[in-house]
């Protein structure tokens, strides 16, 4: 029996697809391109490859995107399309075998590519800040929590500078446990805590959320969801929020970001993605959510998986493709600007 | 934390208890015998008859064990069925010189195993750590006293007077020669532990750095130094405390190969003539004393875990934790 999907699923999980109303303010007026001025942050072709005993395999290709400030992009795909090493190669603490091979970033001016670690290392934390996909093991477990928000933080111990950054992040109750180790908090906790330090206290221009939510249960998720949006209308920070849940980006995004096999497959504002997806793998891939779909109808699934799609010519998603046809096979799209969509698909403009 | 600490030191006798008494009944059961080695090829029946009379062999076993508890329990180790001196007496002199020897390699080995280990893990796949880790495999593979013998051979007919190669000066007679003696024996006792410690931190540290942890202290700006100091090395002294604990047990065997290539007069040294003539009181205080060492050094290792770990400490103080 198919469980009724509006109450079973958590309202988190389910995206509203009625209109760009629920998107945020931005939503409705943001162009493919960043609105409005130069960019915060302006990415051109880049390129991430991972060596192995195999050779080179690209984890990152020909990905473009220009972010505005105040403006929050949502990047979405599925478990190795590429999105966490992008946000890696961003802060640029890429793992050991990896390096960015070619392309540009530009942040507020800086060439990131062309810096020198130890210049890079003084924009991280301060104007690019990370809030890391594992909250329960992105503190020293040997160190007690307190100690470690004052390794990242100035002047904490100044009057009510601490209590300000714990209400901040609704976590005024544990204002006197910080003598506690990370695994006396919970995961929430430690999110809303990472947060504090990364969003709240370092105040970046940019913040990059690496699936902030994903290991949160879903009432937890929804705070924190909530937190982000204030801490975005407050400060004015830019976001990329990466995550694989279409429910959680619908929320959050102005635009969104739908990334395959390493390759940015279109990119459009939030409504009108899901209004008018434009490729077919968002097409599938909003098709795949549970809840959209009448009830007693069985979900659909993209057959296959992306597995090996980094190393095929032509059009990564082709394999899986509904809508293939031979030149899918041969030739890797270009981008083309569809309605108010950026997109990779020989077949985009065909309406159907 | 109290409690905790009696519970392991009652636990602690109980297995010393133990110990002493295999070793007891080990000794008896053994071929030969103290008489025998007193008095030499074919003593007279009459002989004999007095002088196991004389060492209270002519009791019943079981006569004996208790004896030896009730002494043991009044703090009378008894007298050295050789020697005729007391026992303790003789621990007295030889204990401080293993222990002199044992801390002097422990402090070097530990210090030099931990600086290569940090040093190989920070600067990963270099020509450094190429170094230490082949340098460690060597160390590792080498008997310690058949390094002790080398360096016998080495230092006393090639290298002549740079440092002694045999015997012992004491610390009070002479307190630059007795520095100069310890150096070879220290040297070949910790080689494999240092090895050891050096690994173990390498393999940790590298681990370590690939924690969620270091990635987000290091997204936060944190200086490569002050991660390394304040995270990853803090994190993975851990395990290598466990090591090091190791080490100390290794130490009391070891020293018993290098006082006697080395010509010490230490425990180890005792220990070994004391088991081959059947001393019997001497050679079980001897392994009172290494027993005793080792499981205080456990203890201790057991304790510093609680300081280091805070995961153990608070599964302490609530009593989660046993």
């Amino acid at each position: 029996m198919a469980a009724a999907p509006e109450t079973t699923v958590p309202e988190t999980t389910v995206p509203d697809s009625t209109g760009p109303d629920t998107t945020g303010p931005e939503a409705a007026g943001a162009g493919a391109p960043a609105p409005g001025g130069s960019p915060l942050l302006s990415v051109r072709d880049l390129a991430v490859a991972f060596r192995t005993r195999d050779g080179e395999v690209p984890a990152v290709r020909e990905v473009s995107f220009d972010l505005a400030r105040g403006e929050i992009l949502g990047l979405v795909g599925e478990s190795g399309s590429g999105k966490s090493t992008m946000l890696t190669a961003l802060m640029r603490m890429l793992p050991r075998n990896a390096a960015i091979t070619s392309g540009r970033v530009s942040f507020d001016g800086v060439e990131l590519t062309a810096l020198r670690e130890n210049g890079m290392r003084r924009l991280r934390g301060d104007r690019i800040g990370l809030i890391p996909q594992r909250p329960m093991t992105s503190l020293s477990p040997a160190t007690p929590v307190g100690r470690q928000l004052r390794w990242h933080l100035d002047g904490l111990d100044e009057d009510g500078r601490l209590r300000e950054l714990l209400a901040g992040v609704g976590l005024g109750a544990v204002l006197d446990r910080l003598d506690g180790y990370p695994f006396e908090f919970s995961g929430g906790q430690l999110q809303r805590l990472l947060i504090a330090v990364a969003a709240l206290g370092k105040r970046p221009d940019l913040l990059l959320a690496d699936e902030p939510t994903t290991t949160l249960d879903a009432t937890v998720q929804a705070q924190v969801l909530r937190l982000l949006l204030e801490l975005r209308d407050r400060m004015g920070l830019a976001m990329v929020f990466v995550t694989h849940d279409l429910g959680v980006i619908s929320q959050v995004s102005d635009r969104i970001g739908v990334m395959y096999a390493g390759r940015l497959v279109e990119i459009a504002p939030a409504g009108a993605l899901f209004d008018a997806p434009r490729h077919p793998y968002t097409r599938a891939l909003l098709e795949a959510i549970p809840g959209r779909r009448r009830r007693g109808e069985p979900l659909k699934a993209i057959p296959g998986t992306v597995a090996g799609a980094n190393r095929l010519p032509g059009c990564p998603f082709a394999p899986r493709c509904a809508a293939v046809v031979d030149r899918c096979h041969e030739e890797n799209p270009e981008v083309r600007e569809v309605g108010e969509s950026l997109v990779r698909c020989h077949r985009a403009e065909e309406d159907r | 934390m109290l409690r905790y600490v009696g519970r392991r030191v009652a636990g602690l006798a109980l297995v010393l208890l133990i110990v002493l008494t295999l070793v007891f009944f080990m000794l008896r059961a053994a071929p030969g015998g103290p008489v025998d080695a007193y008095l030499g090829m074919n003593p007279t029946p009459e002989k004999r008859a007095e002088v196991e009379h004389r060492f209270g062999l002519d009791q019943p076993v079981w006569v004996q064990y208790v004896k030896f508890l009730g002494n043991l329990v009044s703090g009378d180790l008894g007298n050295s069925l050789f020697s005729d001196r007391p026992v303790s007496a003789i621990i007295g002199e030889r204990l401080p010189v293993t222990l002199e020897l044992s801390l002097a390699a422990f402090a070097f080995w530990v210090v030099v195993g931990l600086a290569a280990g940090a040093l190989a893990a920070r600067r990963r796949d270099s020509f450094t750590d190429g170094v230490v880790r082949v340098v460690s495999v060597v160390a590792l593979s080498i008997p310690s006293f058949w390094l002790a013998l080398v360096l016998v051979v080495v230092f006393g007919l090639y290298i002549k007077g740079v440092l002694p190669s045999s015997g012992w000066v004491p610390f009070a007679r002479d307190p630059w020669d007795n520095l100069r003696g310890v150096v070879l024996p220290a040297f070949a006792l910790g080689l494999g532990s240092g090895a050891i410690i050096a690994r173990t931190l390498r393999a940790s540290m590298i681990e370590t750095a690939q924690a969620d942890y270091v990635s987000f202290a290091r997204a936060m700006g944190m200086s490569e130094r002050r991660v390394l100091r304040a995270v990853t090395l803090r994190n993975a002294i851990i395990p290598t405390v466990t090591v090091i604990g190791l080490m100390l047990g290794v130490f009391v065997s070891g020293t018993v190969l290098v006082e006697n290539v080395f010509n010490i007069p230490g425990i180890g040294q005792t220990i070994v003539g004391a088991f081959r003539q059947h001393d019997y009181p001497l050679a079980i205080a001897c392994t009172l004393i290494t027993a005793s060492v080792f499981l205080v050094a456990n203890l201790v290792v057991d304790l510093l875990y609680f300081v280091l770990n805070p995961r153990i400490r608070a599964g302490f103080l609530n009593g989660t934790a046993r």
